[in-house]
């Protein structure tokens, strides 16, 4: 079988590729707003490429994480990242792999999202190592099967392989091999992604994140991203594509996943609440602390605010009344939650490591001096404010991941109809 | 094989810093951080109201959270037991230290996570870790814990010590004597 490059790549719009950022006087009001917006990412991404040369060169000194702070923004973006491509994995494999055929027209362009976000979660990871070639190296050369982060590097390889072969096999209409490589992606999907969730999981020493829930959790949220992600993309392109109306042929496809955007913020909420429960209850030491930062100490607001409020109230409303008239509403509906899950990865990386795991006063009736140099970890709260850099990687991120998602829709053949040779 | 451990006797330590020093100046250790610390921690309330002064530093734990959270096999067990990180080896991924119960390390200037050696370097030369031989009050022992005849060991036998947070179930081999 000869494969054309035809197969994967429509040549005649890769000179167009700048049209995509530079509106003409043709293009209607929200197309040209759309460009915009398109050509204002590219320079948020710029700007967030030279933050990742400056961590690249400086490390740790660029960074606003220290020694009693170590893992900042970036694990929290990292995991938000790797989240939603797992999400997209698993919800698209409902379609080609599993056979409900309302899920199958979004194949292509869902794995391709999920190559592009593990892609750049991948390279928002390497800008947070001190040496990240030296990892890729030395988790060849001297691995250690005991620690977590050894698996995920390992697993989220693999995957990363496997989802590239399924997207090839989507593209070459292999369809026999793509269900079989995408039956194995989602084994390695769910292996990669709970196992991620016991890189803090497994953390004994922290109880805030210690337990056998946190793998399922981001197996939960994991599913919450993927369809709120799905919904957005096959809104937005049809909203640009299609002059603002949904395309009737999407229109079952975003119908069911309403559906299951809701029951999957459904289950999210679950686990909050449980995990808020047994948080409160026993007064365990440190996740205690943490779960009371969150219900009325400084993660306040952006628990209840951002987590609550704008991430399961807000879109569960929507999703009840108003998304089921309108498509503009069930993707303000999806929207919100990605808002909220990226507030409530920052909340969970940061709310480990925001208590001293040295008691503090008041704990058990014992009081403890630590003398300098532990001057931040006496009491309260240890101090951590994201850096320049990091910001600038985090948005850069966030801009780069849609600009080649836009970027891959428009010169690769992603749509199910166009039909190569 | 040696199974070196310290100890740390809470009854004759001052919190005098000494032992901080020391290392410091000994390792080269970089402004703000520290391998080695001192705490005084008051117990129950007046009128029933004491106070224990010790001096910590990594556990070289037998069972180290660290070494098993380590990617990479920077952070290793040396011969006899002394947990050590190998500078070229570590990549910073830093999940050592969220990994340590203790909160024993930091991350150097330098981009690798570095903590106590129990300096090795100088142990290698039968020498005692410079925070055991600035001690002014003799609070701090070292030695092989298997050796009937080393001080830790005849310490251990005759007085009761506790070990910090043993529910981690690291193992520790600083002991604090009561």
């Amino acid at each position: 079988m000869k494969i054309s490059l035809d197969a994967f790549l429509d040549r005649t719009q890769l000179k167009s590729l700048p049209s995509l950022f530079v509106s003409s006087p043709a293009d209607p009001p929200h197309v040209r707003r759309g460009k915009r917006i398109a050509a204002v990412l590219l320079v948020i991404a710029l700007l967030g490429a030279v933050g990742a040369v400056t961590a690249l060169l400086h490390g740790h000194h660029a960074m606003g994480t220290t020694s009693e702070v170590p893992w900042g923004v970036l694990i929290a973006t990292y995991v938000y990242f790797v989240v939603s491509s797992t999400g997209l994995c698993l919800v698209s494999s409902l379609g080609h792999v599993f056979g409900f055929k309302v899920f199958e027209p979004i194949a292509k362009k869902a794995i391709f999202l999920a190559l592009v976000t593990l892609t750049v979660g991948f390279s928002v990871i390497a800008t947070e190592l001190e040496r990240p070639f030296l990892l890729a190296k030395l988790a060849i050369l001297t691995p250690n099967p005991t620690a977590p982060i050894w698996w995920m590097g390992a697993l989220y390889a693999l995957y990363m392989v496997l989802i590239g072969a399924e997207l090839f096999f989507l593209f070459i209409e292999d369809h026999r091999r793509s269900k079989i490589v995408g039956a194995i992606s989602v084994v390695a999907a769910l292996a990669a992604h709970s196992n991620l969730g016991a890189v803090f999981g497994l953390s004994h020493a922290r109880p805030f994140w210690y337990g056998p829930l946190l793998p399922v959790y981001f197996i939960a949220s994991a599913l919450m991203c993927g369809a709120a992600l799905i919904i957005l993309f096959v809104w937005l392109g049809d909203y640009f594509g299609n002059d603002r109306k949904v395309r009737p042929e999407n229109e079952p496809l975003l119908n069911a996943l309403r559906q299951l955007l809701a029951l999957f913020i459904g289950i999210v909420a679950f686990f909050t609440i449980w995990k808020l429960i047994t948080g409160v209850n026993g007064g365990h030491y440190h996740k205690y602390e943490v779960t009371m930062a969150s219900l009325a100490g400084p993660m306040f607001f952006s628990f209840w605010v951002f987590e609550v409020l704008l991430g399961v109230v807000v879109p569960l409303v929507i999703l009840f009344t108003q998304a089921k008239k309108s498509f503009g509403a069930l993707a303000l509906s999806a929207a919100l939650p990605m808002l909220a899950v990226f507030v409530m990865r920052y909340n969970f990386v940061l709310g480990g490591q925001m208590f001293s795991l040295k008691p503090v006063h008041g704990h058990l009736g014992e009081t403890f001096h630590y003398q300098p140099p532990f001057k931040g970890s006496v009491e309260g709260f240890l101090p951590y404010t994201p850096s320049l850099t990091e910001v600038l990687i985090v948005v850069g991120a966030i801009a780069a991941a849609t600009l080649l998602y836009i970027g891959g829709a428009k010169v690769l053949r992603l749509n199910p109809e166009v039909r190569h040779g | 094989m040696a199974r070196y451990g310290m100890t740390c006797d809470q009854k004759l330590c001052v919190t005098c810093n000494a032992c901080v020093l020391a290392c410091k100046n000994e390792n080269q250790v970089p402004e703000g951080a520290a391998r080695c610390w001192t705490v005084q921690e008051e117990k129950g309330a007046f009128p029933l109201l004491s106070i224990a002064t010790r001096s910590e530093r990594c556990n070289h734990c037998e069972n180290a959270a660290c070494v098993s959270a380590c990617p990479t096999g920077a952070s290793h067990y040396e011969a006899g037991g002394i947990v050590v990180v190998s500078a070229d080896k570590c990549v910073g991924c830093k999940a050592c230290i969220l990994a340590c119960p203790y909160e024993a390390r930091y991350v150097h200037p330098d981009g690798y996570v570095d903590k106590c050696t129990f300096c090795l370097h100088r142990v290698k030369k039968g020498l005692d870790p410079a925070c055991v031989s600035v001690c002014p009050t003799g609070a701090l022992a070292f030695g092989d814990l298997d050796d009937p005849t080393s001080t830790v060991h005849k310490q251990l036998q005759a007085r009761k010590a506790e070990v910090l947070k043993p529910d981690e179930d690291t193992r520790p081999k600083m002991f604090f004597l009561t």
